[in-house]
């Protein structure tokens, strides 16, 4: 699915979200199908956090470009990124059905980090 | 030979048991007297006075030579395994402990534990990264024998877990500490023996459930010194999860005693040469003076 700007970020109703902000921030994800786990680190983990089905996309570069002091141009390509991460492994509510999980052998244990450092430190409270 | 009679196996001649596998009363028959010498020296830890009201497992594990040697075992009559050589037979009998011990416990995680100064030092990792290693050293240095294999998560931080004896290998740290030398030539042993950890000096711990004390998460590094390194509670979380068969099993309830786990107890990951210094980097990262 394209990341339209205005689509909303929502969590699919298997996925149950944990953040953690004692060495960084992460989100630990629980997918009670799979009975696995899953973590986000950095940006994806930054992203993944305004995933509360009311905000959009663009509202989620917007406060996050706000929160780290960043131009939003440069949080964009990164949140783009982070929602593509997120259709492929059918983390969205929309997710595409045909998304296919990264695991196909047992239950998920996937770590996924940002590809930048900007976002690695937890957003101020 | 022509004209010589049929062998016969000898019939079941030993009982060991019970043994306390998650509040079951389990019992081994066998039909080798020399197995179940082996049985009960390697399962001293686990042993319990009958318990009336518990449930009852009975395995009957059997030396057949006719028409060659061979060995099978049998769970409260059902087959389990029915062509096992002499040196895998015993693994096969602990192996069997572990699947009922994790039938039996809810919220299994793949883990072995130590009790210091009340508490648990859970030592969680894959198979091989040093988990038997840390809780018998922890167990004969000053701790208490709790767990190997299988410890079930309870709520509020607390553990229960299972005396189970150590798989260990001859020239590891903990088999240098072995000293009964008859044990070390047992025909049904391979590259590594069972062993009760009280041969090794260890107090056992009596508790049924203690709270956790540290999570650890080791490894054996024998080219760079011990060192312990805090671990954040997401990489923690993901660690444990990685050796928890409960969460398939319980889901939701697993994870949720898991994210309670991590939000509770310093995680560390330790690296272990030389055990001395091993347990004083660990010592010194979890608040414990070994």
């Amino acid at each position: 699915m394209t990341a339209s700007l205005d689509r909303l970020l929502a969590p699919a109703e298997h996925i149950r979200t944990e953040i953690f902000t004692d060495a960084g921030f992460d989100a630990v994800l629980f997918d009670r199908q799979q009975g696995g786990v899953i973590r986000l680190a950095g940006a994806a983990a930054a992203v993944w956090s305004m995933a509360d089905g009311q905000t959009t996309i663009a509202q989620a570069i917007d406060e996050l470009a706000d929160i780290f002091g960043q131009p939003a141009a440069e949080i964009r390509a990164d949140a783009l990124d982070a929602v593509q991460l997120f259709d492929r492994t059918g983390l969205l509510i929309d997710s595409p059905p045909t998304a296919e999980p990264e695991h196909d052998h047992g239950p998920p244990r996937r770590d996924h980090h940002g590809e930048t450092d900007y976002l690695a430190r937890p957003p101020d409270p | 030979m022509p004209g010589s009679p049929p062998a016969v196996d000898p019939p079941i001649g030993d009982r060991i048991g019970p043994l306390d596998v998650a509040g079951a009363d389990v019992y081994i028959e066998t039909n080798d007297s020399d197995f179940a010498d082996e049985l009960r020296w390697a399962m001293t830890d686990l042993a319990t006075a009958p318990r009336p009201a518990a449930d009852q497992v009975v395995y009957r594990t059997t030396r057949r030579t006719v028409p060659w040697v061979l060995w099978s075992t049998l769970r409260d009559g059902q087959p389990c395994e029915l062509t096992m050589n002499e040196r895998y037979v015993l693994f096969h009998q602990q192996w069997e402990l572990n699947r009922l011990m994790i039938e039996r416990t809810p919220n299994a995680l793949h883990a072995a534990a130590a009790v210091v100064d009340g508490g648990a030092v859970v030592a969680c990792g894959a198979s091989m990264a040093g988990k038997t290693t840390l809780a018998g050293w922890l167990a004969s240095h000053g701790g208490k024998y709790f767990s190997d294999e299988v410890v079930g998560v309870l709520p509020g931080g607390m553990v229960s877990g299972f005396r189970r004896p150590l798989g260990i290998r001859h020239h590891g740290p903990l088999g240098a500490q072995l000293t009964d030398a008859p044990r070390l030539t047992s025909r049904f042993h391979d590259y590594e023996m069972l062993v009760p950890p009280s041969s090794l000096g260890a107090t056992i711990a009596t508790e049924t459930s203690v709270p956790v004390r540290a999570l650890v998460m080791p490894t054996v590094d024998l080219n760079e010194p011990s060192r312990a390194t805090p671990l954040g509670q997401a990489e923690a979380l993901v660690a444990l999860a990685d050796g928890a068969p409960g969460l398939a099993d319980h889901g939701e309830q697993m994870f949720e005693l898991l994210v309670e786990l991590v939000g509770k107890v310093p995680c560390v990951r330790l690296s272990m040469n030389d055990m001395d210094q091993a347990m004083t980097v660990l010592g010194e990262s979890i608040g414990w003076s070994p």
